[in-house]
């Protein structure tokens, strides 16, 4: 896992373009032990060296003190952007910082990165993040909580049909039916899907003698790709 | 206000807008599709076009909740054209008041829109709920009755509670369910002595 470290910023004598030596803490800022660094963990960095920057992703090694320039997210030297490293003139200074962008819809829902930030804007497109849930009353007549959806129909006692707001990319995803029942005199309420399509799941309530019936409330959330 | 419509089989459909998606077609964003990354909004754009919707309604979907610009109506018209394309009559009302244990029986006045309980319907709804209950209630009974024998305590009211339900006259029922002439005439038909009262 990638960290940031608090207000950690220090010199380097360091020349070359290999893995950085850290001296002492710049004035008014904390080395990156005293900001927490663990040994032979990721950290994301920032090299200024006269007009030069560099950032990305190193390993820091407590033993050393060093910090390896593993992955370089984006330079700028002698005004040229890029992903070089810079050829250290031996008296820069190295940052934790944040890198900008954060990571994409595809990036999100490949799953794997390590060295980028979400943002709540795309945050849902993980694997593992739910693109549409709500709550509605058991004959829909209110929904009461919901994300990605458009609305609720209710076509028939018990059968209510999820509309998404969003389009999944294929009929291929999962759908989660749910039911609260407060009532007495049915037991066994079952309930399931019935039909699943890029923009609807349609869920049935019934009582175990087969009879369509409304609970409470109906609950549905999807997982799946957009 | 929700969507009334009629779907091809006769079954009234009554639609919900969900207030987070109104709020967002009218007044833009709010997370329903992140509006920084408009990328995203294009993949969906081509999804819902993939999913046979019209390329401009496409367009006008995503958009409106991104950015919003739609009225009410036009987010209910959204809702209609989306979800609702294979259904007539649309009309945008209150919440139904019809007797809902009647529910399957609704319809719909194809030339007012107006809803209705259909007596033809609302006769299947009966029997239908009638032989779920009673084949409900009886079987918990002969569990309850053999509960009992097994345990050398025979219960004489249950076996006469399950002597009632087998006691109920169909053939007579059958006379009287046709002769009904409102849902309240068919509600009055349920043997509650036999089978308590009407719930599900």
């Amino acid at each position: 896992m990638t960290l940031l470290l608090n207000r950690a910023r220090m010199t380097t004598s360091t020349t070359g373009t290999g893995t950085v030596t850290l001296g002492a803490a710049v004035t008014r800022f904390a080395t990156f032990g005293e900001a927490g660094a663990v040994n032979a963990t990721a950290y994301i960095y920032l090299i200024e060296d006269g007009n030069d920057f560099e950032t990305g992703v190193g390993t820091y090694t407590s033993a050393g003190t060093t910090l390896s320039r593993d992955t370089v997210v984006l330079s700028k030297i002698a005004g040229v952007a890029g992903t070089s490293k810079i050829d250290l003139s031996g008296s820069a200074t190295v940052s934790s910082t944040l890198l900008a962008g954060g990571a994409t819809q595809a990036v999100q829902e490949t799953g794997t990165a390590t060295t980028t930030f979400v943002t709540p804007g795309v945050q849902h497109f993980h694997p593992s993040a739910a693109k549409a849930w709500g709550k509605c009353a058991g004959n829909a007549s209110t929904v009461d909580a919901s994300y990605g959806v458009t609305s609720v129909t209710n076509g028939a006692a018990g059968i209510n049909t999820w509309n998404w707001s969003v389009t999944f990319s294929s009929a291929e995803y999962g759908a989660i039916p749910g039911v609260l029942f407060g009532g007495s005199g049915v037991s066994n309420l079952a309930h399931y899907i019935t039909s699943l399509t890029t923009t609807t799941a349609v869920v049935l309530a019934e009582t175990a003698a087969g009879t369509d019936f409304d609970p409470t409330s109906h609950f549905i959330s999807a997982f799946g790709d957009l | 206000m929700y969507i009334i419509s009629s779907a091809a089989d006769g079954m009234v459909n009554v639609t919900t807008p969900a207030p987070k998606f109104m709020a967002a077609v009218t007044q833009g964003g709010f997370g329903q599709i992140p509006g920084a990354e408009m990328k995203t909004a294009q993949s969906q754009i081509e999804n819902s076009i993939k999913a046979g919707f019209d390329p401009d309604f496409s367009s006008r979907f995503v958009t409106a909740l991104v950015v919003g610009g739609e009225t009410d109506a036009g987010g209910r018209d959204l809702i209609r054209i989306r979800h609702l394309y294979q259904n007539t009559n649309h009309q945008v009302q209150s919440f139904p008041t019809l007797d809902r244990w009647f529910r399957d029986a609704w319809r719909q006045d194809a030339a007012t829109g107006v809803l209705y309980i259909d007596m033809v319907a609302a006769r299947l709804v009966f029997a239908k709920k009638l032989i779920a209950a009673k084949g409900e209630q009886a079987s918990v009974l002969i569990s309850r009755i053999e509960t009992a024998i097994l345990a050398g305590a025979p219960d004489a009211a249950l076996e006469a509670a399950h002597q009632a339900l087998k006691d109920i006259d169909l053939n007579a029922l059958a006379g009287q369910m046709a002769a009904a002439n409102s849902p309240a005439e068919l509600s009055s038909l349920w043997p509650a002595s036999a089978l308590g009262v009407m719930t599900v």
